[in-house]
């Protein structure tokens, strides 16, 4: 891939070599975790259609919740869901596992956060093109507002870089955050409308879903194929703010402590 | 002797002890109580161009931690630090490297690690693979490589990186002897177009024999610097013949 030869932006030597970098290690993220692996890409859609089956049978059946088409309700929130934790797990501990390569020379340490974010984001796309082709065989879907669901991939991609480089900055000097981690995102996920429909919470106090960046993406991403609301509300503002908020104070961290990482591992 | 490339002034490295990593919680309620390690006290150190310079000195005495400070791995404390060019340092040959990733793919991704870009390492490819000398096993997958191999693979990268300043670390055992001597001549010849090389090492009789300047570091001081009489110096001291 040249990005040099694209006339809008014109990159210096660092920048270019950033970005190239950033897709090398973002290729071998993608290369390393498929060459061993039987079915290969096809896991990447096999995992979140077993986690649809399951959860969408508790809740069709056994709850009296009734969303129409519940199982691709479901399954569009499961895809987002999935690209967040399996992202923030691979990140959290990516400084400590990979100490050799900070002891080795001083290169742009966010590569190695942005890199899993970037992999993860290619799978995410993957399964979702997959997705549209296979539901618009049988149902008519419009694709509404390419720019807000540009919009929402956006706010995705900031909300997880910026979670992703705090936590993986403090992952290095403190030993206990992988644990947190790992008990907070359990939380996450009933904190995101994907098993239930953000209808659901009373409408005065629904912004507070929106704190939650994810709750933005689900809802967008879901309007591509049931057709309602997709006219911008002034309640996704504070899915913007604070997903920005995450990332100005993620990368604060990640800058100030960065330049010492080798020194903790 | 004109400016030098590498200039130290009052460099001192402190580490905190805490036997192991804090936690957030500890951090948060103000419990942890760090304990201070220096492992360089207030160096002054100048090297010039066309140098080798061999370091010395018993296990925790500093010397990688002086070579971390000048690749910028790591910060000094307080002090000045001034380098000129290009640094490149060895501390650890297979960091880096994916095993399941073959010979050629690690290269690019070795590469960069060290600060080459893209078109550099394309045009440099057949140099590293042909001094690395690993033949067909390039687009295997690196583990299949032996020990040997893969050491050859991370110093070719390294040597053919065009650095300025070359940093050495326990790293003179890489390789057969025909490696060494590709080696050997290939620092001279760095040496020759007035590039900085500095190693470090244990092996006191080949620092002796290899290098015309020998810094003798001990619990984060300079003790001895100048030439042969250093390791002298530095042999009665320990008690060695």
């Amino acid at each position: 891939m040249v990005f040099s030869e694209s006339k809008l932006f014109k990159l210096n030597d660092k920048q270019q070599y950033w970005l190239d970098f950033l897709w090398t290690m973002t290729e071998k993220e993608i290369k390393a975790r498929y060459k061993n692996a039987g079915l290969g890409f096809a896991w990447m859609i096999i995992n979140p259609i077993l986690q649809m089956f399951v959860i969408g049978a508790v809740f069709q059946f056994f709850m009296p919740v009734k969303t129409e088409n519940y199982f691709l309700f479901l399954f569009v929130g499961l895809l987002i869901w999935n690209f967040f934790s399996s992202s923030l797990n691979q990140i959290t501990p990516v400084f400590v596992h990979q100490r050799f390569l900070l002891q080795k020379a001083n290169f742009p340490r966010e590569i190695l956060v942005l890199s899993i974010v970037a992999a993860n984001l290619f799978h995410l796309l993957i399964s979702f093109v997959l997705l549209y082709l296979f539901v618009a065989v049988w149902q008519h879907v419009i694709f509404i507002n390419l720019l807000l669901l540009l919009l929402a991939i956006i706010c995705l991609v900031i909300f997880t870089s910026g979670l992703g480089l705090l936590v993986s900055s403090l992952n290095i000097r403190f030993r206990d955050v992988s644990f947190i981690m790992q008990a907070s995102l359990p939380l996450g996920f009933y904190l995101t409308p994907i098993i239930y429909s953000q209808n659901v919470i009373p409408e005065f106090i629904r912004w507070v879903l929106f704190l939650n960046p994810l709750s933005l993406v689900v809802v967008m991403m879901r309007n591509i194929f049931f057709i309602s609301n997709s006219a911008p509300e002034p309640i996704w503002m504070f899915s913007l703010l604070s997903a920005s908020l995450f990332f100005i104070v993620g990368f604060y961290i990640f800058y100030k402590d960065s330049k010492n990482f080798s020194d903790y591992v | 002797m004109n400016k030098p490339v590498i200039s130290l002034r009052n460099i001192t490295k402190e580490y905190v002890l805490l036997g192991h990593r804090p936690t957030l919680i500890e951090q948060i309620i103000g419990r942890s109580r760090p304990e201070k390690l220096v492992a360089l006290n207030r160096i002054n150190l100048d090297i010039f161009k066309g140098q080798k310079v061999g370091i010395v000195g018993p296990n925790g005495s500093g010397k990688t931690t002086i070579l971390k400070i000048i690749s910028d791995i790591s910060q000094p404390t307080s002090g000045e630090l001034k380098v000129i060019g290009k640094v490149v340092s060895v501390i650890d040959l297979e960091a880096g490297f994916h095993p399941d990733l073959s010979g050629r793919e690690n290269i690019m991704i070795n590469g960069m690690v060290l600060g080459m870009n893209k078109k550099e390492i394309n045009a440099k490819m057949d140099e590293i693979i042909g001094f690395a000398d690993i033949g067909r096993f390039i687009d295997e997958p690196l583990f299949t490589y032996s020990k040997g191999m893969k050491l050859r693979l991370g110093f070719a990268v390294a040597i053919n990186s065009d650095p300025d300043i070359f940093l050495l670390d326990e790293m003179i055992a890489v390789g057969d002897e025909e490696f060494k001597i590709k080696t050997a001549k290939r620092v001279d010849s760095f040496l020759k177009k007035g590039k900085v090389v500095v190693i470090v090492s244990h092996l006191i009789d080949f620092i002796s024999k290899s290098c015309e300047r020998i810094i003798w570091l001990e619990n984060g001081e300079i003790l001895g610097d100048g030439g042969k009489e250093v390791i002298k110096n530095y042999k009665k001291s320990k008690n060695i013949s």
